[in-house]
């Protein structure tokens, strides 16, 4: 696996907290009581994330070569996720892997929260950007670093308005 | 103190609908959460702070108006009014699909009031470069004025993309605005890519990306 600008990413997300902590945007509610966070490693975190992996699939139609083409992960590795149904993600501070398998679903994440299409989301994807200068779905594939990029411009222009 | 506005695209529904229980939404969330650098401070909800999480100095793709490039500080935009606040949303919503060939499409966003503490408020409306600096392309003005005053707290300048040229803020700390948020409305909007524009379904106010760019 490639690990360009891994080192970039980490400077990003450096002074992360450790441990899972309270995230669920609870800004527009009054809900104060949530049920604790399944721990790292549990059977509910893994299928977690398998079952955002699936959505992000299904929404974009994707075969499980083009996922892996996108993760930088072999083929191999992303089947047996798929037909176990779990995904192993440990504990921050994450390796290569994990975090290409996050920031893949955060990309998803903005772009649902941007476009209520799918079609909308990818083409916002895979067409050139005007001021990136470069189409977004091509970067992901280039390397971890254009993944990590793609992933930092959304959460950036989501914040802004997009 | 200063009640102002923004309008936000709230994506906590994603993880809800991802997964097939409350617990893995939750997980799902968190786990993400841990991938973004830290809130800058406690007691401000993520609304307010995370304008202000993003890593600094500023990287050159992500400059903005009172965001040069290589700048040390982060800046949280708002509206005195909704109408500028649509306007502004408008013009950045946009711009991420003026490129595209996309769909039709309708959509949510959430306005919400927040309140500027600070006393130390700097208004550029009788600055006699107000026309450079407001310049809807070029950032350069404004980015030289705000390295040639790095110490402002908070800018009270007019909008380029609201005709009326409505208020807009520019809060430089966090500690500048209350720990609070205040009243918040769910706004529905129709996107048309012909054009493009987008009609803010309540208020009926349709914004062409002609009227904005």
């Amino acid at each position: 696996m490639s690990i360009e600008g891994y080192t970039e990413y980490r400077n990003y997300t450096s002074q992360k907290k450790e441990g899972p902590g309270m995230a669920l945007n609870l800004a527009f509610t009054n809900i104060h009581d949530v049920p604790r966070v399944p721990p790292h490693q549990s059977i509910t975190a893994e299928q977690a994330v398998y079952e955002a992996l699936q959505f992000l699939r299904a929404q974009w139609a994707l075969s499980g070569s083009m996922l892996a083409k996108l993760l930088h992960l072999p083929v191999n590795t992303v089947n047996l996720w798929l037909s176990k149904k779990r995904v192993p993600v440990g504990r921050p501070p994450f390796d290569p892997r994990e975090e290409a398998v996050l920031n893949l679903i955060a990309i998803h994440r903005s772009l649902h929260a941007m476009f209520s299409e799918p079609p909308n989301q990818l083409a916002w994807l895979k067409t050139r950007h005007p001021k990136l200068g470069f189409i977004p779905w091509e970067k992901i594939q280039e390397s971890l670093s254009g993944l990590f990029l793609v992933r930092q411009y959304l959460d950036y222009v989501r914040g802004r308005g997009a | 103190m200063i009640e102002v506005c923004r309008i936000e695209s709230q994506p906590s529904l994603y993880a809800e609908e991802a997964t097939s229980s409350y617990e893995k939404a939750l997980y799902l969330e968190s786990i993400l959460e841990e991938t973004k650098p830290p809130l800058p401070a406690t007691g401000w909800p993520p609304l307010v702070a995370t304008p202000f999480r993003y890593p600094l100095p500023v990287a050159p793709a992500y400059q903005a108006r009172f965001r040069p490039p290589f700048f040390s500080k982060n800046v949280l935009y708002a509206a005195r009014e909704l109408r500028t606040a649509l306007y502004e949303h408008a013009y950045h919503y946009l711009l991420e699909r003026v490129h595209l060939k996309a769909l039709r499409e309708t959509g949510q966003r959430t306005a919400f009031s927040l309140f500027i503490v600070s006393r130390n408020i700097t208004d550029l409306h009788g600055d006699p470069e107000i026309q450079k600096i407001m310049d809807r392309r070029d950032y350069r003005p404004s980015h030289a004025y705000i390295e040639a005053h790095p110490a402002i707290e908070v800018l009270l300048y007019p909008s380029c993309r609201d005709p009326r040229q409505g208020d807009n803020f520019a809060i430089f700390d966090v500690h500048c605005l209350a720990k609070n948020i205040g009243a918040q409305q769910t706004l529905s909007f129709y996107f048309e890519p012909a054009g493009p524009s987008i009609l803010w379904m309540d208020s009926g106010l349709r914004i062409t990306w002609t009227e904005v760019c």
